[in-house]
């Protein structure tokens, strides 16, 4: 097992430069600098903060708003939500943070984005909204950290790349464990070569809303003001349908998470453990070709007698469903298999490992693997100048307008995987893929199901 | 928590089913179904529930299939009913509701021992809701219309009582058809907006009341795709024309967005003036590939208004129509400023050269909220032109969105960036203008496409121009250079790290190291002495940071010739990257006259020495007579035997050089030969 001396030298490189600026006090300058903070590098003064604006500001929102708050260079401005709870809860936050009463808030993501003093934009809505909003937000200029899963459709997760590479703006999407040491040790051995030759991986995707996915619409209650919750615009460019709080919770079913026109399937756990898989693999820039779905394997897992279709506990590592890439290599996705959530595995000709929340270190073939821990996730911290914190390597790349670690096209791609993943559950079928042209191959009724029509527009 | 009771319609989106015949009762045991422990039973492989006297049923209990919750299906199975009660009473729940402690809500195929009520379809919620006999519709606003088509009674004849009997159960769409030994009993069409249910459990009850017994064998439920619907586009089609309500109507389009042709386009398109199903509709016909779909949205655009009109551009943009471009370039002028933003979006979307002819066209005298949204399609379209080739297209727009006064910087920046990059190299100059001038928009975009020109040999170029920019763009653009990793940077960078501002010859030196090569080596020795304390540091990292072999020897090249301090720097960066080929000179310098140089090369030395390194230090230690050193010495030896050594191999080399040693050397060695004899 010898680690590649291209990546030994780079990193001895970078410790020297860490050594050197702890004893003297030189700060890595930031490659460019957003507008508004042109002039300086160094220290954030108050005028050269990243000013950031949070759209979309529930519990999640407020978790990834409180993180953002926690960076020195960081000034949040304004929060958007459409429903007035959430707005007052988020803006209470962050006024308790600066100990003053400054932020705005707003209904309208629009008026949001239209600040030109708003440099960045977090966007943690619901799932719909994800792309959408991250769309108007790039076409604003805004670069964007925008929750997980990217896109609700393979078209949108287009669309959104081309928004990207056409505005030139910095893109994350929120999948956080790319920035968690444990994970990134595990893709770590899997770059190095310490599994040797990796041919199979497994993907949680345990956390599964409803199965088969449909919708459920309840009879109309009387709708809120619009300043209370604007439902509208919470409903965004999804099929109109009455409102109903019942929607508004993620689950139980009708919550959102359970239905089709608000939430995805597989993909929800997808977008965190195939993404990780895929960008481990050096496969972010393409998707998964063949996708077998076996319906003995699915329906044993419905069966009666077996757990509810939401999160499973366990860890037997029973095949779901499987897909291939290009390459040979094939993915596993199963619905337990960890201790934790969003788990991981890497199997190669010469160990595994594998991952999960809440592993303080990873599950390995071989103690020897673990003894490089810090190690290893050090060398790549350093070698590709990432900080081990996903919000962090967002701000940093927005200083420095380097491409962040789960930029847009990764997003997208990974997303392909998953979203495809559940089309085979829809449809109770196998699909093939063509990555290149983005279409299924022989399959005229799976390739409809590639866009959704909008029902209306919110374009800035 | 449990499912809200007021669900209306659970609808599945589920497809294309696999139609195929599924035994729900296997003729054993009670795999697949979930009853009041106690009531159920196989006997003489019949499904059985009995009650007695002894035993008696107080109130209904339900044996529920935990199969699913299917939609469309044929339920057949056989049935008996014990005679000895006139009242015996059961029934079959199918699309239904499971309720707590094995209960359940919704429609039943009724059955008594009598006959009486078989062939009735009975709703909890509504009661006998349809007769046998009868064809009974219920409208959307619960209003029932029943039609007698048979006699009750002459009908009942095909009842056995007390033998078995055989239910057919059709649940299609909103229709439920009940047949009894193949006779047709009722015919119940349900499209309550408030109780109509397309989906649900399928459950088997035992009544209450006085004792009975009721048994049930060869229970086959079969998806209907394959068996009645043999036209399942027609019969949606026909739902979509019929009174049906909205809900089944969307469901309806969900469905033919995947299957419809161009067959069902007009049942569509009629829907598209409804505000209720306008979208619905849209959902469908993007679906649908064939042109008439296309067609027939381009059609409605001239009868429709408001959000209705809006949303059929915007779904002929979705489809990438190209000829819809004039009529949608119509809708620029329109009064509803909805229309005129997704027309526009519409536009961009569909890219070709005609719409982008209206685009500029309209940008002539554009209101300023129409020309943002101009822009933005425009920038849409320059995007697809140039994925078509079509770059001559796209270099007009951007150059006319550069320096448009009204471009937002999203908008400027993004068409700077497109300027630059797609005139390749001849886009240099436009580029070094854009940095070098004050808008922050186009600073940045002429940076990006600096790295986007990497391979065009932007690199060079922008080099050459460091010494025209102001300090503060001067680090940015050595920061740039850095990431490019193009060696004809080099002179450029290192006149800027030699003599600009302090900040941009840190950010010079920082951006070399990325670079640079062994030719580097003696100027960045000469900043390593700089009298700014961070370019030294900075400097010194550099010379850690380069790559390859080259460089390594041409630090050695330089250990050998510097002095003072410059040379304990240099040790430093040795040692960093663990320079075999400098071990030699180390050694020299290890006991050489000056003791900070000696103390050093020694440490230095220790920081990669290896087993093999043991006789030059034990060498050395003979000639050190000074303290420091000699502790120093000892780490190193420790260190040398760590890295690859053995006891074995070791201990004795520690142990000869002892027995000749210095009385100031003696203690360290054996220090050391005990840490060595100690990992025996």
């Amino acid at each position: 097992m010898k680690m590649d001396s291209k990546l030994r030298r780079e990193s001895t490189r970078r410790e020297f430069v860490k050594q050197i600026a702890a004893a003297g006090g030189v700060a890595a300058a930031p490659l460019i600098i957003p507008g508004s903070a042109l002039g300086q590098g160094g220290k954030p003064a108050p005028g050269n903060r990243i000013v950031m604006g949070a759209i979309g500001v529930g519990g999640r929102g407020r978790g990834d708003l409180r993180a953002f708050l926690g960076q020195q260079d960081v000034q949040v401005v304004a929060v958007c939500d459409v429903r007035k709870q959430n707005r007052e809860n988020a803006a209470g936050i962050v006024n308790a943070h600066y100990g003053n009463s400054d932020c705005a808030m707003y209904r309208d993501l629009r008026e949001l984005l239209a600040r030109p003093d708003i440099d960045a934009v977090l966007i943690a809505t619901g799932d719909r909204w994800h792309a959408p909003a991250s769309i108007m937000a790039m076409r604003a200029g805004k670069d964007v950290y925008s929750e997980k899963p990217g896109s609700l459709t393979i078209a949108e997760g287009r669309d959104l790349v081309d928004t990207q590479q056409r505005y030139g703006r910095v893109f994350q999407t929120g999948a956080q464990r790319a920035s968690l040491p444990n994970f990134v040790f595990a893709g770590e051995l899997l770059r190095t070569g310490r599994l040797g030759e990796v041919h199979t991986v497994y993907a949680h995707l345990g956390y599964l809303p409803e199965y088969p996915r449909g919708n459920t619409v309840l009879p109309a209650q009387p709708e809120p003001s619009k300043e209370v919750l604007d439902w509208d615009l919470w409903l965004g460019s999804a099929p109109w349908r009455d409102y109903n709080p019942a929607y508004l919770r993620t689950l139980p079913a009708p919550g959102w998470y359970s239905q089709y026109d608000f939430a995805t399937g597989v993909a929800m756990w997808g977008s965190h453990t195939i993404l990780q898989c895929q960008l481990d693999l050096g496969l972010g820039e393409t998707s998964a070709i063949e996708y077998e779905y076996n319906h003995e394997l699915v329906d044993a897992h419905f069966a009666p007698g077996q757990p509810s279709s939401r999160w499973r506990r366990g860890t037997d590592l029973r095949e779901f469903m499987t897909v291939r890439f290009a390459n040979g290599v094939k993915l596993v996705g199963t619905l337990t298999g960890w201790r934790g959530a969003c788990g991981v595995r890497y199997e190669g000709s010469e160990g595994w490992v594998s991952t999960a929340d809440g592993y303080s270190r990873p599950d390995v073939s071989s103690p020897l693997l673990l003894q490089e821990y810090d190690k290893l996730t050090r060398d790549y911290s350093i070698r590709n100048q990432r900080a081990l914190n996903h919000v962090r390597d967002f701000l940093n790349c927005v200083k420095s307008r380097r491409t962040p670690v789960t930029y847009a096209g990764v997003a997208h791609h990974t997303m392909t995987t998953s979203l495809i993943m559940d089309m085979c559950l829809d449809l109770k079928r196998s699909l093939k893929w063509d990555p290149v042209k983005e279409a299924f191959i022989g399959d005229d009724e799976a390739n409809r199901l590639r866009k959704r029509a909008a029902r209306k527009t919110w374009t800035v | 928590m449990t499912i809200p009771a007021l669900i209306l319609i659970a609808i599945s989106l589920v497809t294309s089913a696999m139609a195929q015949e599924q035994h729900l009762f296997n003729g054993k045991d009670l795999t697949g179904w979930d009853g009041k422990p106690g009531w159920w039973y196989v006997e003489d492989g019949v499904l059985t529930s009995e009650s007695t006297p002894e035993k008696p049923c107080r109130r209904a209990t339900y044996l529920v299939w935990t199969g699913g919750e299917p939609s469309d299906f044929e339920l057949t199975l056989d049935f008996k009913l014990s005679p000895q009660s006139p009242k015996s009473n059961s029934g079959v729940q199918i699309r239904s509701e499971r309720r707590p402690d094995w209960d359940t809500f919704g429609y039943q195929a009724d059955m008594t021992a009598t006959g009486n009520l078989v062939g009735y379809v009975y709703h909890h919620g509504r009661g006998l809701i349809a007769a046998r006999g009868e064809t009974v519709t219920i409208a959307a606003d619960g209003k029932r219309e029943a039609r007698k088509l048979e006699n009750a009674d002459q009908l009942n004849a095909a009842y056995r009582p007390g033998e078995w009997n055989h239910y057919r159960i059709v649940c299609n769409g909103p229709a439920i058809t009940l047949y009894v030994n193949d006779v047709l009993m009722c015919e119940f069409t349900d499209h309550d907006a408030r109780q109509a249910r397309s989906k649900g459990i399928i459950a088997l009850q035992m009544h209450p009341g006085p004792p009975m017994k009721v048994q049930f064998k060869n229970i086959v439920l079969k998806p209907l795709n394959d068996t009645a619907t043999s036209d399942p586009e027609a019969a949606l089609v026909r739902l979509l024309q019929s009174d049906a309500g909205v809900q089944e109507k969307s469901d309806a389009c969900r469905r033919l967005r995947q299957i419809g042709s161009a067959a069902l386009v007009p049942a569509l398109a009629a829907l598209l003036d409804d505000p209720a199903l306008s979208h619905m509709a849209r959902y469908a016909l993007l679906g649908i590939p064939a042109d008439a779909a296309s067609e027939a949205l381009r059609a409605a655009l001239g009868s429709l208004q408001g959000e209705q009109l809006s949303g059929v551009a915007l779904t002929l943009g979705e489809r990438g129509d190209a000829k819809s471009v004039d009529a949608l370039a119509g809708l620029i002028g329109h009064d509803d400023p909805g229309v005129v933003q997704t027309a526009v979006g519409a536009l961009g979307r569909i890219g070709t050269p005609e719409a982008i002819i209206h685009l500029r066209a309209a940008s002539i005298d554009a209101s300023e909220s129409l020309q943002t949204m101009l822009n933005s399609a425009l920038l849409h379209t320059a995007g697809k032109a140039t994925d078509k080739g079509r770059n001559e297209e796209a270099l007009a727009i951007y150059d006319d969105l550069r320096v448009q006064s009204r471009a937002s910087d999203a908008v400027r920046g993004a068409a700077v960036r497109g300027a630059i990059v797609l005139r390749g190299a001849e886009g240099f100059p436009l580029m070094i203008e854009s940095i070098r001038g004050e808008d922050p928009a186009a600073q940045e975009a002429g940076l990006m496409a600096a790295l986007d020109l990497r391979e065009a040999g932007a690199a060079p170029f922008l080099a050459n121009a460091l010494n025209s920019l102001p300090a503060e763009r001067q680090m940015l653009v050595a920061g740039v250079l850095g990431e490019m990793e193009d060696e004809r940077a080099i002179p450029g960078l290192l006149a800027l790290a030699k003599a600009g501002e302090p900040g941009a010859r840190l950010a010079a030196i920082r951006s070399l190291a990325e670079l640079g090569t062994g030719s580097l080596v003696p100027p960045l020795v000469e900043l390593m002495q700089d009298p700014d304390a961070f370019v030294a540091a900075e400097a010194q990292s550099a010379l850690s940071a380069l790559k390859g072999q080259v460089a390594d020897a041409a630090i050695v090249e330089r250990l050998k010739a510097v002095e003072g301090a410059a040379c304990i720097k240099l040790i430093e960066v040795v040692a960093h990257r663990r320079i075999d080929g400098a071990k030699p000179v180390l050694a020299g310098l290890m006991t050489g006259p000056d003791a900070d140089m000696r103390l050093a090369a020694i440490r230095g030395y220790g920081r990669f020495a290896a087993a093999d390194d043991l006789g030059v230090l034990l060498d050395v230690c003979k000639q050190s007579e000074n303290p420091t050193d000699i502790t120093a010495l000892g780490k190193a030896l420790v260190a040398a035997y760590r890295n690859g050594g053995t006891a074995a191999a070791c201990a004795p080399q520690v142990a000869t050089a002892l027995e000749n040693a210095s009385a100031q050397a003696k203690p360290m060695l054996e220090k050391v030969l005990r840490r060595i004899g100690g990992a025996r």
